[in-house]
């Protein structure tokens, strides 16, 4: 069964027949959490790097901070049974547009703060597809733990 | 022109022609001397368009307080502005829903890119302090109007576009250009012109890529502006992703800074979660 993560959004399921997805990540930044061990998954689609932009914003939807939305991924992974050390962390996204001037870091920017959250929490990436100027679809499948990311107009790699 | 370009441009007769029932009420809702119960009567002739508009209405974007059942109720609720942005966006669904394999886009994501763009310039609007313009919102609902044609041209040149833009720097918008003789933009100005559309709406879908290109820019560096923020939020994203120029220059011109951005995609987050029962189109 696919779980579709729209934007600004999270899903996480222990159920193994269960695909995370989530569609065309621009600048947003898909994050990716998965325990081999009890086939645990958790995929985030944040749109923002900071929450105190707009506070409001994100006590009604903190999944479109970096901030705010990252800390409740792993919380929800955590309740469902997945075990911090065990945690496979993949990120993609955070593609920019083309822009010699450095006026449109969104993307850049999304990397560079979950990279910050992440390693403050002692947590390791394990890989990445980011940047360039790509639309990315991120699948997550439970049973497996296979992640693999579709480049609009291309093909699917694994991630 | 290029038998290329000349072949592309013949395609223009072969979209439908912009419904006359909707050119008719465009003009209707311009004229200050037509009265509402006209209006409400033109639109009821036809019944897709009613039932439509009805739709566009009765969505949480909107915020109506209850259901509305009749044209007279909406337009007197909304009033002759943001009803015209209704019929407006009641029109174009049905142009835009379809798939665009030509650009990898499939069904829904065209129509989607379109009215996020739409509502986009109405959020930059406001933060740049102007007032709202159904034109501005019309020409940004059919902005990648060119790509409905384009797509059945492009598919096979993707690959040359694509070595362009990735290693030689060039934009989708000037790769297009350099491999078809024309691109998605100035194709639909084309469109635009051949529906009779003012020479204001035609520059608007022309120059969507290009602002400063011309000399009376605000509404242009709004659509410009709202279109590629659309783009980096992964709205409607094609085969041409994010390969559009930056313009500092524009973001100077409307005071914006980054941050301003940032506030725009999240405010349209919540707007977009309003629209979503307008973008479940069956068309």
């Amino acid at each position: 069964m696919n779980l579709v993560v729209g934007v600004a959004d999270m899903k996480a399921s222990n159920q193994r027949n269960s695909t995370l997805i989530t569609y065309s990540l621009g600048s947003c930044l898909g994050v990716c959490v998965y325990d081999p061990e009890v086939k645990v998954g958790g995929l985030l689609h944040l749109m923002l790097p900071e929450s105190k932009i707009d506070k409001a914003k994100a006590q009604a939807n903190p999944f479109m901070f970096a901030d705010t939305g990252i800390p409740l991924l792993f919380k929800e992974v955590y309740r469902l049974g997945g075990v911090k050390s065990r945690l496979v962390v993949k990120l993609a996204g955070a593609s920019q547009i083309l822009d010699s001037a450095g006026v449109f870091n969104i993307g850049k920017r999304n990397y560079l703060a979950a990279r910050k959250i992440l390693w403050k929490n002692n947590v390791l990436i394990k890989s990445e597809d980011v940047g360039g100027m790509i639309h990315r679809t991120v699948k997550l499948e439970l049973a497996s733990g296979r992640t693999t990311v579709k480049i609009t107009g291309g093909e699917v790699k694994p991630l | 022109m290029t038998s290329k370009v000349n072949e592309i441009v013949a395609a223009i007769k072969e979209l439908p022609p912009f419904p006359k029932v909707a050119q008719r009420i465009m003009v209707m809702l311009d004229d200050p001397h037509v009265a509402v119960s006209k209006l409400a009567e033109v639109i009821q002739l036809d019944s897709s368009l009613t039932a439509n508009a009805l739709k566009t209405v009765n969505s949480a974007l909107y915020g109506l307080p209850k259901r509305v059942d009749s044209i007279n109720t909406a337009l007197t609720l909304l009033g002759n502005k943001r009803f015209k942005e209704v019929v407006v966006t009641s029109f174009t669904a049905s142009l835009l829903n379809s798939a665009q394999p030509g650009y990898d886009m499939s069904r829904g994501e065209l129509w989607r890119h379109s009215l996020a763009t739409a509502l986009m310039t109405q959020v930059i609007s406001e933060m740049a302090g102007q007032e709202s313009d159904p034109g501005l919102y019309t020409a940004a609902l059919l902005h990648d109007i060119g790509k409905v044609i384009l797509s059945s041209f492009i598919g096979e040149e993707i690959p040359h576009i694509l070595d362009l833009v990735n290693s030689r720097g060039r934009s989708f918008l000037e790769a297009e250009r350099e491999v078809l003789g024309l691109d998605h933009a100035r194709l639909g100005g084309l469109i635009a012109k051949n529906w009779d559309f003012s020479t204001q709406m035609e520059a608007l879908i022309s120059f969507h890529h290009e602002p400063e290109k011309k000399e009376d820019w605000l509404g242009l560096a709004v659509l410009y502006l709202a279109n590629l923020v659309c783009g980096m939020m992964g709205l409607g994203g094609g085969v041409d992703g994010l390969a559009y120029r930056g313009r500092e220059k524009v973001m100077k011109f409307l005071g914006f800074r980054e941050k301003d951005l940032e506030l725009a995609m999240a405010e349209l987050h919540v707007r977009l979660v309003k629209a979503e029962s307008i973008l479940e189109t069956d068309d």
